[in-house]
């Protein structure tokens, strides 16, 4: 056998090659840094009088501190609402015996997915006041004059505080399956009720996850867009979010006071994140360990159908809005009831083929979406295998540089996009919005492909280079086949994304590159309730498939790495 | 023997010039590798000759993993020389670093990484396919090294649905198919159980005599290590501690380090004196109060008394007998004692032995044995008793 060996080739290489880490780093600064840093530039230099001066101005402004009030209020109460649906429902999911919690698990992660626009579309037609189901139904109760406004600062925060539950209830639900159950044990053997267990050792134990899933949720409320675009404009509420998308749309558009508020409210999301990512250093909650084991579910007895009850309460009051908008859009009028007489399919049959701007919303989506995602996950894929499977120089800073959009909120990422794009040929394209997205998400994307790579033993790909293949032929048929379903995972999450943005696409369209949101709050002005409520409903549609495609995704990779 | 090749004279060769013989598979020269400040390797030098087998032997953490990935360029080193075949594939000084995959050298892993999407022939046909050998080629080459390892009729069978035992030898196949001249085998029976151990080292061995291939093998296993190769390194802190054929390692360990890590559990420390007896390099120990142990210098350096030392001795070099009957033979210590505990282990019997402040280890045949507060008698020959410098 050594007698047939082939001679060893010889092709000494130069130790550090700089292309590739090159190449990555000069698109990230076009993509990532330069936007943000054309915020600065622009705070900086076109401000009139100095930067001091104008931010003082900016910040003196009754209408700019009503809008600071205003957010900090609605995230604050946001944040409230969240925290507790979130703790108490992971907490039943995880530690109880509560009936049907297998169902209820995905059912309260379902508004992750979906689109908070529709959501703010079916409050509003359910708490409009005189043909709102909501209203009638308080009304009903508690007699005339008890009508919940949904354009004010509470309004906005229930809806939001509803749509980010999912975010606290995923965040503690992983720390408390992770959690030694031991810890619990310890503390019912040493004469604690299950109450006091869950207060004086369970939520301590998760406080970390909890304290900084509470973080993510108030920053994104304080810069979400779309919520206080939909429900505040009606009732004179702005927040900061609406305000910088006025100053730059309302004429004469004023870029100087859109730049300043967009730094400070990117300065304000960086440290909190910051703060987030600090509170969370060195814990990673989605670890999945090779322990099967099963905490024992604590015996609520009877208090275990209470526990149901809470948790149908969040599915109702997730579930019967998006109801309503789909009676709302079968119907031909509302009149404040289903009527069968009144049965139609003329509003889908509006947005599908007659209404141009739902239709071109539609078009535009499923392109940007679709491209955004396959591009985005390319790209994420070679970010995490540069980082986790070379040994290059300067990969700890693409790390940096990939997960910094996570700090800058879509309105202003937005508003860097356009100011740093305006004048080259991509504004105006459907592209400028894909890449805004791209960017916007990319560390969505990096940190879920970084954790499937993590999870491919190294030994893999090393007995591939072993066997004669190169560091590429190695990703390709080995690495990347063994992720393929969290790749396909991770693009529909980011289509899914995709489809329903509103921040960064109302700062960049253009007439003629409307994508489906922007559509839908544009129909929303000059068409019934059904109209939007037909498209909303589409969307939603649209939504839900992706997710049930996740599910079966994960349950298919789960009984995968079950039969290994 | 020699008649048959004398009535073939057309199977000498023809005489043409050749490159000069490649007298080692690999050689490393002062090899050192550093993560951030904590060296892993310091200054390693060792060759083997074409077509042995040697063995880095080591607790973990001792830089023995390390070297062998520096040799498979899986690491890259940060200082020193390692050619293969006489070639270098890393020279720090030249800014040479072969990739891995130019190497040509078969490497079979600790967690075996067999690739669980591919089959049992896709795993081991893998090298060849990169190599762009024609499929019928393949075909045939994959099942002549499935046949040689015992997993003939497995050629389509899901690698993920294999046992630890045939994903070790998958993982072999896949190592040996592209007829590399070195293999490196990264402690390859440490997830076997025992029995399917002592059979995969048969089988190895075997392997290796048939294919001829040099083997470089990193094990924590000292059994392993002294049955399966020619040289043994043992390592200790990312440096060289002793290297040496097997059996010569094992009966000379060169240092304390050494003789703890191969079994020696009798280890103590005391005053040092030199004397002469039995040999020129005798030092008696002064292990407790009242104890003193005979035993031969065997550091590196010069032997030297009044210095603190170290003296070694394996429990099974001791003799056990009841302690009215000293046995009368010369050259040994003489140790009484109480048996303090006593385990039955089938073959043979473990005691712990105290004899003044000192517990000593010891093992006796099953018959006769003693039992727990027992008095007995130990003795151990001069010569089996290693004194050491403590530095």
């Amino acid at each position: 056998m050594t007698a047939v060996a082939s001679p060893l080739p010889h092709s000494p290489r130069p130790i550090a090659h700089w292309g590739v880490i090159a190449a990555i780093y000069a698109v990230l600064a076009v993509t990532v840094i330069y936007p943000i840093c054309t915020i600065f530039a622009e705070s900086f230099l076109r401000a009139e009088g100095g930067f001091l001066h104008a931010f003082t101005e900016v910040f003196s402004d009754r209408d700019v501190l009503d809008a600071l009030g205003n957010t900090v209020l609605t995230s604050l109460i946001s944040v409230l609402i969240a925290a507790v649906l979130g703790v108490t429902l992971a907490w039943l999911v995880a530690r109880t015996d509560m009936p049907f919690k297998r169902v209820l698990d995905p059912l309260n992660m379902i508004p992750f997915y979906l689109s908070s626009v529709v959501g703010a579309l079916s409050w509003q037609i359910i708490s409009s006041p005189k043909t709102g189901l909501l209203n009638q139904l308080l009304v009903h109760l508690f007699g005339p004059g008890a009508v919940l406004s949904i354009y004010s600062v509470g309004g906005i925060a229930l809806v939001l505080g509803l749509f980010y539950t999912p975010y606290v209830y995923l965040f503690t639900l992983g720390s408390l399956q992770s959690m030694d159950p031991s810890l619990e044990e310890a503390s019912r053997m040493s004469g604690a009720s299950i109450l006091k267990t869950a207060l004086r050792v369970t939520l301590p134990l998760s406080a970390p996850a909890i304290l900084s899933a509470c973080l993510l949720v108030f920053v994104t409320c304080a810069g979400i867009f779309g919520v206080p675009m939909v429900l505040g404009i009606p009732g004179q509420v702005n927040t900061l979010s609406t305000l910088i998308f006025r100053s730059v749309n309302d004429y004469p558009a004023d870029y100087a006071t859109a730049a300043i508020l967009s730094l400070s409210l990117f300065v304000f999301t960086a440290v909190l994140i910051g703060l987030q990512v600090w509170l969370l250093r060195g814990k990673a909650f989605t670890t999945v360990t090779g322990k099967g084991y099963r905490p024992a579910a604590l015996k609520l007895g009877p208090w275990r159908w209470a526990g149901f009850a809470v948790n149908m309460v969040y599915i109702v009051l997730i579930m019967a809005p998006f109801l309503a908008l789909l009676m709302v859009s079968l119907q031909d009028a509302w009149t404040g009831g289903f009527e069968w007489s009144r049965l139609t399919l003329a509003n889908y049959h509006k947005v599908l083929f007659v209404e141009d701007t739902a239709k071109r919303g539609l078009y535009n989506s499923m392109i940007i979406s679709t491209v955004g995602a396959t591009l985005g996950v390319a790209v994420c894929v070679v970010i995490a295998l540069v980082v986790n499977r070379t040994k290059l120089p300067g990969r700890p800073g693409v790390s940096v540089l990939s997960t910094m959009p996570v700090a800058v909120p879509g309105i202003v990422l937005g508003v860097g996009f356009l100011m740093a794009f305006v004048g080259t040929p991509l504004y105006g394209t459907i592209w400028l919005i894909m890449l805004a997205y791209i960017v916007h998400y990319l560390p969505t994307g990096v940190r879920n492909i970084d954790s499937l790579v993590q999870a491919v033993s190294r030994e893999l790909d090393e007995s591939a280079r072993m066997s004669g293949a190169t560091w590429r032929q190695a990703m390709r048929r080995i690495v990347v086949p063994l992720i393929a379903p969290g790749l396909i995972s991770t693009w529909l999450l980011l289509f899914v994304t995709f489809i329903r943005e509103v921040s960064a696409s109302m700062m960049l369209f253009t007439f003629g590159t409307e994508t489906m949101s922007i559509a839908l709050i544009r129909i929303m002005e000059y068409e019934p309730y059904g109209v939007s409520g037909a498209f909303g409903v589409l969307q939603t549609l649209l939504l839900l498939t992706c997710v049930v495609l996740i599910r079966m995704l994960s349950n298919f990779g789960l009984s995968a790495r079950a039969s290994k | 023997m020699a008649t048959a090749l004398k009535e073939k004279p057309s199977v000498k060769p023809v005489p043409k010039p050749e490159p000069a013989p490649v007298e080692y598979a690999v050689r490393l020269e002062n090899v050192g590798k550093t993560f951030g400040t904590a060296a892993a390797v310091k200054d390693v030098s060792f060759s083997v000759p074409v077509g042995q087998t040697l063995t880095l032997l080591g607790p973990s953490g001792c830089g023995k993993t390390t070297t062998l990935r520096c040799i498979a360029g899986l690491e890259t080193p940060t200082a020193g020389l390692i050619s293969v075949a006489g070639r270098p594939v890393y020279d720090a000084a030249a800014g040479i670093a072969v990739e891995p995959e130019k190497r040509q050298i078969g490497m079979v892993f600790q967690s075996y990484a067999i690739w669980p999407h591919m089959t049992v022939g896709g795993n081991v046909g893998f090298p060849l396919e990169i190599q762009r050998v024609s499929r019928a080629e393949t075909r045939d080459r994959v099942e002549k090294i499935l046949d040689l390892v015992g997993l003939g009729n497995l050629y389509d069978r899901s690698a993920s649905q294999l046992s630890g035992g045939q994903q070790q030898r998958v993982a072999l196949a896949r190592a040996l198919v592209f007829e590399p001249r070195l293999v490196l085998f990264d402690e390859p029976l440490s997830n076997l159980d025992a029995n399917l151990r002592d059979r995969m080292r048969t089988e190895l061995q075997a392997l290796q005599a048939r294919l001829g291939f040099t083997a470089i093998y990193v094990t924590h296993d000292q059994q392993e290590a002294l049955s399966l190769s020619d040289t043994v390194i043992v390592m200790k802190d990312g440096s060289i501690e002793q290297s040496g054929a097997p059996k010569e390692v094992f009966q000379n360990p060169a240092t304390a380090f050494t003789a703890k890590f191969l079994g020696y559990s009798n280890i103590f420390t005391g005053e040092g004196v030199l004397n002469s007896r039995p040999a020129e390099n005798g030092v008696t120990v002064q292990a407790a109060d009242g104890i003193a142990l005979q035993g031969l210098w065997r550091s590196r350096e010069q032997a030297r008394g009044g210095v603190p030392a170290t003296i070694a001795f394996r429990a099974d070099a001791l003799t056990i007998g009841p302690a009215g009957k000293p046995p009368l033979v010369g050259g040994v210590n003489l140790l009484v004692g109480t048996v303090e505990h006593a385990s039955f282990l089938g073959t043979c019997v473990d005691y712990t032995v105290a004899v003044g402040d000192l517990r000593i280890k010891a093992v006796g045949p099953v018959d006769p044995s003693f039992i727990q507060g027992d008095e007995v008698c130990l003795t151990i020959r001069h010569e089996d008793c290693h004194v050491f410098g403590t530095a």
